[in-house]
């Protein structure tokens, strides 16, 4: 496990240095300068300003100084933050993207965990329950979040329309990040636990009157808890990017916020370092995941 | 869900798509200020919004687009995946460890980078109308998207490419497009074509949520996205302007929630509900 655990990081490196490589070519060739929509900008300023943002510099030299930079963890100037590091930026954003995300993923790993149970739980409720799922799946973030800011917010004023940093504010924003993935991710509970119990040692405890809560509380889950693990990585992604929408709507000044107005703003050097920065947790999501997969179930070979 | 319920809802849904065509192409709703942002009645069922427009037209028109990128997008992201999943699963070796560590920097990165910096280097191309506009954010989607299909048929390809028929083929000098169309392709499209389908509102999704963030369709085009975003700025004026888009959204999600959704046994293997995507809208 422990070859396979750096074999597994190797690999994340040079993801990421793909990743950065790519990027930062893409971005250096690309039309769009972050100075070519400022309105009437004197040649000489132009140049002074891109120079001291190296813009002119030979593309292989500054691609090495980059990465000596990157790897001394400075990922350059904001351009269009004045006198911002990037690594300020996101150290900035960071917290209120990782309170939000973090309790997200708690959400929306308990509240998964509910509607994944429920439909088995018991049989009054396990057609409204699946029916609920159906709706829920097809009620996208996109409508469900305005819509939410409307009635709650504006219409009943039940909380307040801008995060201000007191727990309440926050219970909107984080259900609506976990809404979708505890959704997904109970179906997917759903659909496994469906499955086990079909299989001959439930049916044998069912048929030896064990009683149906402790049939899938104590028996059924721990089976299907592989699944609901393995699905972490992707949901975490989902989570970081899904507050990428959250944060515009609520106005949060994270990571996703600053995300997308680096996008708007051709800020190309904040974007890259978000990117990077992005990449980074992800590949790390992915090997944890791995990790505590194998540890929960030795059988698992991932390649 | 009961199949006649299903199929009066398909054509429900066929209907709108037909309505919403023939609006796109005919008709543009006429700006009356004597009407702006009238609530909903018998005479404007959706109200107007903020230039008096009918809303039930742009909706519709709305619709339209949002369907033009978003099946385009999906077409285009099958074809390419199709195409380099079976050529990684086929030849293998380098062919394939290339492609596989692409597809990992690909889909280690909020996808948005990649559509932006797309959508910027065709600007030159797509600012003719509003049909180029729309087939190159559709085609901008596809390249950050193709990953999905290129997985299941690499894994398909993979499956079958050790058979004996392959073999056979092979020996008796078949080339390796004829072995691709007349011997895997029935292998691979039954769950390729089901996966499609699951797939489909993702983009239709993606549209929105690009649109909604400005990064997509902009007005004078109108797209969900563009309309659900007018909406959220202003439904502390005129909530029905969120209504309206958000609702027909939602209607047709559902339906492919009820039509298309993956079964039971082929949930995991579609790459479905794994996040990502599915989850960032």
């Amino acid at each position: 496990m422990g070859r396979y655990l750096i074999r597994r990081l190797l690999t994340g490196l040079f993801t990421l240095w793909g990743l950065g490589t790519v990027l930062f070519v893409l971005l250096r060739y690309f039309p769009g300068g972050p100075f070519d929509d400022e309105v009437a900008l004197r040649p000489e300023i132009r140049a002074l300003l891109e120079e001291k943002y190296h813009i002119h510099e030979a593309g292989f030299q500054a691609y090495l100084r980059y990465w000596s930079q990157v790897l001394q963890g400075d990922f350059g100037t904001s351009l269009h933050y004045a006198e911002q590091s990037v690594s300020r930026v996101i150290a900035s954003g960071f917290q209120a993207t990782l309170a939000l995300s973090l309790s997200g993923l708690i959400a929306a790993l308990v509240f998964g965990l509910l509607w994944g149970t429920l439909p088995h739980l018991s049989y009054l409720w396990s057609r409204p329950a699946r029916a609920f799922s159906q709706l829920g799946l097809s009620l996208p973030t996109l409508f469900l979040g305005p819509l939410l800011l409307w009635l709650l917010c504006f219409r009943f004023e039940v909380f307040p329309i801008r995060v201000d940093g007191s727990v309440f504010s926050y219970v909107l924003p984080v259900f609506l990040i976990a809404f979708r993935p505890s959704m997904t991710l109970g179906r997917l509970l759903d659909v496994r636990l469906r499955h086990i119990r079909r299989e001959d040692y439930i049916r044998t405890l069912e048929a030896l009157g064990s009683h149906p809560r402790r049939l899938i509380w104590r028996w059924s889950l721990k089976n299907a808890l592989p699944v609901y693990v393995g699905s972490v990585p992707g949901l975490a992604a989902g989570l970081l990017s899904g507050s990428l929408l959250v944060e515009t709507l609520f106005s949060i000044q994270g990571l996703g916020f600053q995300f997308t107005q680096s996008l708007l703003n051709r800020d190309w050097t904040l974007a890259l370092g978000l990117t990077l920065f992005f990449g980074v947790l992800l590949i790390g999501f992915q090997i944890v995941a791995d990790a505590v997969l194998m540890w929960l179930d030795p059988r698992v070979k991932i390649q | 869900m009961r199949p006649l319920v299903l199929k009066i809802y398909t054509a429900m849904i066929l209907l709108l798509g037909l309505a919403s065509f023939a609006l796109w192409a005919g008709m543009t709703p006429m700006t009356r200020l004597d009407l702006v942002l009238a609530a909903p009645s018998w005479a404007h069922p959706f109200g107007t919004d903020s230039l008096g427009r009918d809303l039930l037209v742009r909706v519709l028109q709305g619709l339209f687009l949002s369907w033009a990128v978003g099946l385009t997008a999906a077409v285009v992201s099958l074809a390419i995946g199709t195409v380099l999943g079976f050529w990684a699963g086929y030849v293998k070796g380098a062919v394939d460890s290339t492609l596989m560590r692409l597809m990992e920097i690909m889909s280690s990165v909020p996808q948005l980078v990649f559509v932006t910096l797309l959508v910027l280097f065709f600007r030159p191309w797509a600012e003719v109308n509003s049909l180029s506009r729309v087939l190159f954010l559709a085609l901008a989607i596809a390249l950050v998207h193709w990953m999905t299909f290129a997985r299941l048929t690499r894994t398909l390809v993979l499956q079958v490419s050790n058979e004996p028929f392959i073999e056979g083929a092979l020996a008796i000098g078949a080339t390796p497009l004829r072995i691709f169309w007349t011997h895997v392709r029935p292998h691979v499209w039954p769950l390729l074509r089901q996966g499609f389908f699951a797939n489909l509102p993702s983009f239709l999704l993606f549209e929105g949520f690009l649109s909604f963030l400005g990064f997509g369709l902009q007005p004078p085009d109108v797209s969900l996205g563009t309309l659900l975003q007018e909406g959220w700025k202003s439904f502390s004026v005129a909530p029905h302007l969120l209504l309206a888009p958000g609702l027909v959204l939602f209607a047709t999600l559902f339906y492919f929630q009820l039509a298309f959704a993956p079964n039971e046994e082929t949930q995991g293997r579609l790459g479905v509900n794994r996040g990502r995507r599915e989850d960032l809208a």
